[in-house]
């Protein structure tokens, strides 16, 4: 213990020379140099928070110039994406689902038919308005339309006087004439039919 | 005057300066002109280094003090910025042992023992071959006499890492500094 002492100093040694190093000061007049060194030059603003930049960027007035070739080509990329977006999204060209009601399709295999239609308890049985849309490639006939929640009965009416039952309901009920009709089960929000 | 006091002065003192009273940040430099000088002294050669270094510092903390969030202590944020500075000036400028006429000269005060002066710039040149992680917690702790909990919040660490740092700091400056004094 004595001989460490001599080589080196206790930690309450060390501590108390760095305390003493406490007394160091730059001298009286530091903060007139300081003070000298700023002048009259008033502090910079704040930078602008990210938000603020943002619609700072997007209020600020510019000059866009536009040349007849680039104008072509950018209505040609709008047409373009617009197409692109319809196609994957067909429902959006009958716009926006009205709130409170689920996107439904209904889709029927029929190459030989001349009209389907889809009539059920939606519509009160009845075809008008409610044709549906043939795909010659695919044989498919397609109505996307927008049903209510709950459980609705329907058939594809084909050609205008066959009653034909959809196959791929999940479930089809008597009608109490003899025949049957599919069931669609329409849940809240997402629109999933069963 | 106790923390929340100095912390209150700090805030009106930041507070006037923005609203243009340039004289109150004058009042901010006579309050933290000496840990920022000191923190300066272990990051330079020289006390005029140093000196010089501590103006930087206030003169850019005066420029950003708009973008200073009151919510924190304003030596929080001021040391944080001196210490940044002091960092890039380190690496920019490559750092040269302290030479024996250099600590001769520095810190000498006509009304000090010239024994403790050199003395302290021993130490002060052990404490520089310290990192700065473990060098800045011993210097807040004792240099400037910092409650362990002030220690954990200027460093942004937690207590018991602000212990841990302070407790190794001194380990290892009791060897760096018995290994000098052997030479």
């Amino acid at each position: 213990m004595n001989t460490e002492r001599l080589t080196e100093p206790s930690k309450d040694e060390l501590a108390s020379g760095l305390r003493r190093l406490g007394a160091m000061d730059p001298g009286p007049d530091f903060a007139a140099r300081v003070m000298g060194r700023i002048g009259t030059a008033a502090p910079l603003p704040a930078p602008k928070r990210r938000m603020a930049r943002v619609i700072g960027w997007l209020m600020e007035p510019r000059t866009i110039r536009v040349s007849p070739l680039g104008s072509l080509a950018a209505a040609a990329c709008l047409l373009l994406a617009l197409g692109l977006f319809l196609k994957i999204n067909p429902g959006a060209e009958s716009g926006r689902t009205p709130a409170g009601l689920s996107p439904v399709t209904f889709v029927l295999a029929a190459p030989s038919a001349r009209e389907v239609a889809v009539i059920g308890s939606f519509n009160g049985w009845k075809a008008a308005g409610w044709t549906m849309r043939n795909d010659p490639a695919t044989g498919l006939w397609t109505l996307t339309t927008a049903l209510p929640p709950g459980s609705h009965e329907y058939v594809f009416l084909v050609d205008g006087t066959t009653p034909v039952t959809d196959a791929a309901a999940a479930l089809n009920v008597d009608d109490g004439f003899g025949s049957r009709n599919s069931v669609l089960l329409v849940k809240n929000g997402d629109g999933t039919a069963l | 005057m106790d923390k929340p006091d100095n912390d209150r002065d700090d805030a009106m003192a930041v507070e006037r300066t923005l609203s243009g009273e340039r004289e109150a940040f004058a009042v901010l430099v006579r309050r933290y002109q000496g840990p920022v000088y000191r923190l300066m002294l272990r990051f330079s050669r020289d006390e005029h280094e140093a000196c010089e270094m501590a103006q930087d510092a206030f003169v850019r903390a005066y420029e950003r003090l708009a973008s200073y969030d009151q919510r924190r202590r304003f030596f929080t944020w001021l040391y944080t910025l001196a210490l940044n500075l002091a960092r890039d000036r380190a690496r920019r400028v490559a750092r040269e042992p302290l030479y024996r006429q250099d600590l001769d000269m520095t810190l000498a005060d006509p009304g000090r023992d010239p024994l403790a002066s050199l003395e302290a710039a021993r130490l002060l040149d052990a404490l520089r071959d310290l990192s700065p992680k473990y060098a800045e917690a011993l210097a807040l702790r004792y240099i400037e006499d910092m409650p362990l909990d002030a220690v954990a919040e200027t460093l942004g660490v937690s207590m018991s890492g602000a212990k841990m740092r302070v407790h190794r700091a001194l380990h290892m400056l009791r060897e760096l500094y018995g290994k000098e004094g052997k030479q």
